[in-house]
Parts: structure tokens; C-alpha cells; sequence
């Protein structure tokens, strides 16, 4: 295999490791999952194409995020969505929060930390996951959940809140038995 | 509710789409001003993304794999239209609708993909709300699209966006469609909007503005981390970073509201006031110029280097680090830049025959290069000039520390090549106006080590004599 090859591969599959990450800084710029799931795919392949302009000792998540952002702001010229001033301050704040907070963790502890999460959601009432599927998966707002689900709006925040909650205190208590 | 939970209630309330423009502006502002909410911000949205992860690999949505990311790609780059479209066909039935979504998106674009740094001439603009009267150096301009452009040009029509200066020799000046007009400098960053209320941001940096008057129901606002500015019409400079906020009024009269403890005052011209929490919000009036100056190296608004604190061998230094010019990318300059403005501090006014003499330390002997950018006493920028191109600048001698003093007389200063080439205005020579801040690099084939200790302005002998107390 090239050299060329060697560090395209390289490259993108460390992008690749930091899919969750991107995922959710596109998800703080454009609102909702599915939408952030199309941009950092969309970033992926931006990522194979300028993999040479990669400097190699930088930071690849902060590199992968730089693409993810202007990707961002395609999908939004593309929808036409007009960016009011407060939008603007709101993702340059976000994105200077995430250059300062969102760091690189190594892939076996990331597999670990997922694997923990897994099995914490797993222990958590089909109920719960219901709900949590719904936010998530499915991007339902808390009033289209409670409809939905046949809840209160404010059960259906408590609820996602409560377990949230329960699944950090799992993977928590799973890692520190585990380290 | 404790203030943790307020944040996360923000956050919560951000992330299911409810907040209109004032809850966005307020969260910006905390994100802005607390580190905590920032990591609180990234934390939770971290835990909310692993979940969806972990929930959405449940229900077996298709996701691209790096091997379908290669052959996407691949295809795209060596193959027909035709073979691409036959291979976007069995790749989407493969992985899913909505990545067939994605390639017709893909299909759609150019190859260059990705335009990291273009040309803003290329590109068409909305609605322009300002037009670029004047700049120099490095800067780049964020439009309100995402654009990223560096290559900036006088005349350029900008409908909103982000400015940040990147070097101490950066100057920007807009000019609005009221004839108001803005200018930034040294390393600063600006956002500013006008929907038919001008409404600026300044993160960071130096800003003089000029108002032309605006609607009393519609002032121009500037915010800035720590205090918020109702200008109806004047002329002021203004200086911000993380903790505070410097206002000098020379015409007119600017409201000034510091976030902190919701204090505002009325700021006249001839006044001064500083947003700093420990000082009482009360306007002062503008101090006498002085006309000898002794840099401040650390936390000094618009200083450019590494700052490093006292050691037992070693007074503190500011150390110079590396900048690619824009007008010449192959060359990489080792700079340190220091801003000469200092909250409440008396205007510096450099005078015929002065002279700056700059003490610091180099790895080897080398060219140390200085230039020095001058404000007229209204705050109106100057010029920008070279105290080392009339001569061949020497070699800097070291000691055996490698400390050296190099010494730049006045009347030696010439205009900045660069601006000549841009064709802004600039005074003819430094004399009589303000000293806004100063620069110095070397220009070697490695890093030169170059360290700051210290820049100081000497008036001529006889002034001297009369103003002896140095302003610092």
C-alpha cells in the first residue's frame, strides 16, 4: 500500500473513532440528531477528499470538528435558514466551548466507557428507554413524546432527566470497579 | 434552583428548540463568561450524543463504515458520472435512504469541497449592511454563512459576520450604510450584525467606532463579556477581554451598563471608564499625554506572544511566536507584539526624535525587525510605520545570556510597505500622534528565540529633562 494510501487510511479512520464526538458538537449547531448524522457523514467524505491537509502531531478531533463546522453551515445556506445575530454568537460560543472542553480520549477506554453504557441501558425499564428513544432516536420534542407515550410533559422530563442521571452513576460506578 | 441547575435547565431548554433570540444571546453570554457552563455545555451534550449512539446502534439505522467512506469517495474522484451514479445506486440500497440523500448531495458539489480559504470576490453576498474601507495585515473574515475568507479586499460589500485580527499589525475598518464606521486592531475579534439596529459583539481587542446618529429606539449596541454600550451617535475607543472593559468617549456620550451588578453610567466626552469589578463604575477624565511609555507585558489587551513569568535568571519576557504572513505564506515570522493603551492610562504621544530602545534576549544574533502603530488623539487610526527599513537593520550583538538592546530613533521611521501597497490612508509620519501599540521580528530560517523584556520610549534629550516621570 502507498504511503499516500497509508495516511488516508490513517487519517480517516481516526476521524472514523470520532464520530460520537462530532456528532455531537453538529448536533449543538443544527438541533437535532438526524440532521448532525447527515453533516458529519457529509464531513466524512470531506475528510477522505482533504485528508493531505491533515498536519500530522495536531489534533485531529479539532481538525475533523473545523470541517464539521463549515459543513454546518452549508446545510444551513442550503435550507436557506437565516442566522440571526444571537444564532451567530451562540455557535461561536459553542464552538469555543467545545475547543476548550472537548478533548481526545484513547480508543480503548472509549471502548470500555461504551461498552459500560450499554449494559447500563440495558438495566433501565423498557419504559425509560421508550422515552429516551423517542428524545433521541426518534427527535420527538417532550410534548409529541407525552403524546405519544400517554405521559405529562413534566413526566416525560423527569423521566428522561431521573434516568440520565442513572446511567451516568452506572457507567461511573462500572469504570471505577473496572480501573 | 441552585445556579447548576438554572444552566442545565438552559442548556435543556436550548437543546429541545426553545429558546428565541434573547435565550440564545443569554446562553452565549454564559458560555462567553463561565468556564464551568462551557464544560457543563460539552458534558452533557457528550453523555446525550454517547446515548443516542448507543440507542441508535439498537435500531440498526446504517451508518457509513470507513470502507464505505473509501469506496464513496474513490468512486466519486475516478469514475464517469455514470459509473458514480450506477455505484451512488448499490451503495444506498446498501446502507440505507437517507445516505442516498447524502450522495446526491455529494454528487452535487464541486470538487473543491472543502474552500478553507477562499475569495470572498467569488462569493455572492445577501444583503451588504457595511463596506470595507480600510485594512492591513492578517485577518479573517467569518461571514454569517460560515464562510471562512482571508482574502479580504478594500471595497468589499459584507452583509454581517465575524472579523478577527490575528497579528498586532492587523487593522480593519468598516464603514456602515449611515456612514458610520468601525475600526478594530491588533489582534482582536469582532461580530457585528445590522438588521436596522446595528449590534456588535467584541470578544476581544481594541474597536473605534464613529456614529453617525442612530433612531432613539434603536441604538447601536456593542457587547462585549463584561458590559453592554448604548451609542446614539459619537465617537469612542473601547478595549475588552475576558474580565473587562475599557470605554474612552471623545465626542458625544455613550451609556455603559456593566453585566456584573447591572451598574450604568453616561459616559461624556473627555471621559473615561473601565467595567473592571474591583473599581467603582465612575467615568474619569481623559489624563494628560505623556510622552515616554514602558511596555506591560503580561495581560495587557492585545499583547501578541507567549508571556513568561520571572525567573531567578530571567526578568519576565513576552516570547515571539510564529506568524505566516498572508501576502507571503512561503515565510514564516517570529513576532511579539505589544499594545501601548492601558486602562485609564494617559495618551502616549511619540514626539519628533524620540526613540524606542527594546530589551530582550535571542538564540543567535539576528535582524530584530520593529514597527509601531500610531492613533490619532481622537482614536481615529493612523498609520503603521517601520523604525527598521531606511537602513539595512543590524545584527542584533548578544551577550553571553543572549540578551541584546537594540535602539530605534524617529526620524528613521518610514510608512509600512505593506499599507503603501494597499493603498489606505496613513499619516505621513508618526510625529505628534498616539502611540497605539508596537511590534517586533525577526525573520530567520528557524526559530530566533526572540524574548521581550522590554520596549521603552524615550522622548528627545530636552523633553527628557521635562517630563522625567516615566508613564508607567
Amino acid at each position: 500500500m502507498s504511503k499516500t494510501n497509508d495516511k488516508r487510511d490513517r487519517v480517516v479512520k481516526d476521524a472514523m473513532g470520532f464520530r460520537v464526538e462530532l456528532v455531537a458538537y453538529a448536533r449543538s449547531l443544527v438541533g437535532e440528531y438526524a440532521l448532525a448524522e447527515d453533516v458529519v457523514q457529509q464531513a466524512f467524505l470531506v475528510i477522505f477528499d482533504k485528508y493531505e491537509q491533515f498536519q500530522e502531531g495536531t489534533s485531529i478531533l479539532a481538525w475533523c470538528r473545523a470541517i464539521v463546522r463549515i459543513e454546518v453551515f452549508r446545510l444551513k445556506d442550503r435550507q436557506h435558514r437565516e442566522r440571526t445575530l444571537a444564532s451567530r454568537l451562540l455557535d461561536d460560543a459553542i464552538t469555543a466551548a467545545y475547543e476548550e472542553f472537548q478533548t481526545q480520549r484513547r480508543s480503548d477506554e472509549m471502548e470500555s466507557w461504551r461498552f459500560a453504557l450499554r449494559n447500563c441501558l440495558s438495566r433501565i425499564s423498557e419504559r425509560a428507554r421508550d422515552v429516551m428513544r423517542a428524545r433521541f432516536v426518534d427527535g420527538l420534542g417532550y410534548q409529541q413524546i407525552a403524546d405519544q407515550l400517554g405521559m405529562t410533559i413534566e413526566a416525560v422530563r423527569k423521566s428522561l432527566y431521573r434516568h440520565k442521571q442513572k446511567i451516568r452513576s452506572c457507567v461511573e460506578a462500572n469504570q471505577r470497579q473496572g480501573s | 434552583m441552585s445556579d447548576g441547575s438554572n444552566q442545565e435547565y438552559l442548556i435543556d431548554r436550548f437543546l429541545s428548540g426553545d429558546l428565541d433570540d434573547h435565550g440564545k444571546e443569554a446562553l452565549a453570554l454564559l458560555l462567553d463568561n463561565d468556564p464551568e457552563m462551557r464544560r457543563q455545555f460539552v458534558d452533557i451534550l457528550r453523555w446525550e450524543s454517547e446515548i443516542w449512539s448507543a440507542l441508535n446502534d439498537e435500531t440498526a439505522v446504517g451508518t457509513l463504515t470507513g470502507d464505505e467512506i473509501v469506496r464513496l469517495a474513490s468512486a466519486r474522484k475516478t469514475t464517469t458520472n455514470s459509473k458514480i451514479l450506477s455505484t451512488a445506486v448499490v451503495v444506498a440500497v446498501t446502507v440505507g435512504f437517507f445516505i442516498a440523500v447524502g450522495l446526491y448531495q455529494i454528487l452535487d458539489r464541486t470538487d473543491d469541497i472543502v474552500p478553507l480559504q477562499n475569495d470572498l470576490q467569488n462569493q455572492q453576498v445577501p444583503s451588504s449592511v457595511a463596506r470595507v474601507t480600510g485594512l492591513k495585515g492578517d485577518l479573517i473574515w467569518t461571514g454569517d454563512r460560515g464562510q471562512i475568507v482571508r482574502n479580504i479586499k478594500v471595497g468589499t460589500e459584507l452583509a454581517g459576520g465575524t472579523i478577527e485580527g490575528l497579528a498586532p499589525d492587523s487593522w480593519f475598518e468598516l464603514r456602515f450604510n449611515d456612514g458610520s464606521t468601525i475600526m478594530i486592531s491588533g489582534s482582536s475579534l469582532l461580530t457585528f450584525g445590522d438588521d436596522g439596529q446595528k449590534v456588535l459583539r467584541l470578544r476581544e481587542g481594541h474597536l473605534s467606532a464613529k456614529v453617525s446618529p442612530q433612531p432613539n429606539d434603536r441604538p447601536m449596541v456593542i457587547s462585549t463579556r463584561s458590559a453592554v454600550l448604548n451609542v446614539l451617535g459619537t465617537q469612542f475607543n473601547m478595549e475588552a477581554d475576558l474580565t473587562s472593559t475599557d470605554l474612552t468617549v471623545n465626542e458625544g456620550a455613550v451609556r455603559f451598563k456593566r453585566f456584573s451588578d447591572g451598574e450604568e453610567v453616561v459616559v461624556e466626552a473627555q471621559y473615561q471608564v473601565t467595567s473592571d469589578q474591583d473599581k467603582r463604575l465612575l467615568p474619569v477624565r481623559v489624563p494628560s499625554s505623556v510622552f515616554t511609555w514602558k511596555s506591560e507585558l503580561n495581560g495587557q489587551v492585545g499583547n501578541y506572544g507567549k508571556w513568561s513569568p520571572a525567573r531567578m535568571d530571567s526578568p519576565a519576557a513576552l516570547k515571539a511566536i510564529p506568524l505566516v504572513p498572508v501576502e507571503n505564506p512561503e515565510v514564516t515570522l517570529y513576532l511579539a507584539g505589544i499594545s501601548a493603551n492601558r486602562s485609564g492610562g494617559p495618551p502616549v504621544v511619540v514626539m519628533p526624535d524620540s526613540r524606542f530602545v527594546i530589551r530582550g534576549r535571542l538564540k543567535e544574533e539576528a535582524r530584530v525587525y520593529f514597527g509601531i502603530r500610531v492613533k490619532h488623539p481622537n482614536g481615529d487610526h493612523a498609520g503603521m510605520f517601520r523604525g527598521d527599513l531606511n537602513m539595512l537593520q543590524p545584527l542584533s550583538k548578544i551577550d553571553e545570556t543572549g540578551r541584546f538592546e537594540a535602539v530605534y530613533s524617529l526620524s528613521q521611521f518610514i510608512i509600512d510597505p505593506v499599507v503603501l501597497e494597499r493603498q489606505v490612508e496613513n499619516a505621513s509620519s508618526p510625529d505628534g500622534l498616539v502611540l497605539d501599540g508596537v511590534w517586533a521580528f525577526t525573520h530567520t530560517m528557524s526559530p530566533s528565540g526572540l524574548e521581550i523584556f522590554e520596549v521603552e520610549l524615550l522622548p528627545p534629550d530636552k523633553l527628557e529633562e521635562e517630563h522625567g516621570e516615566i508613564a508607567n
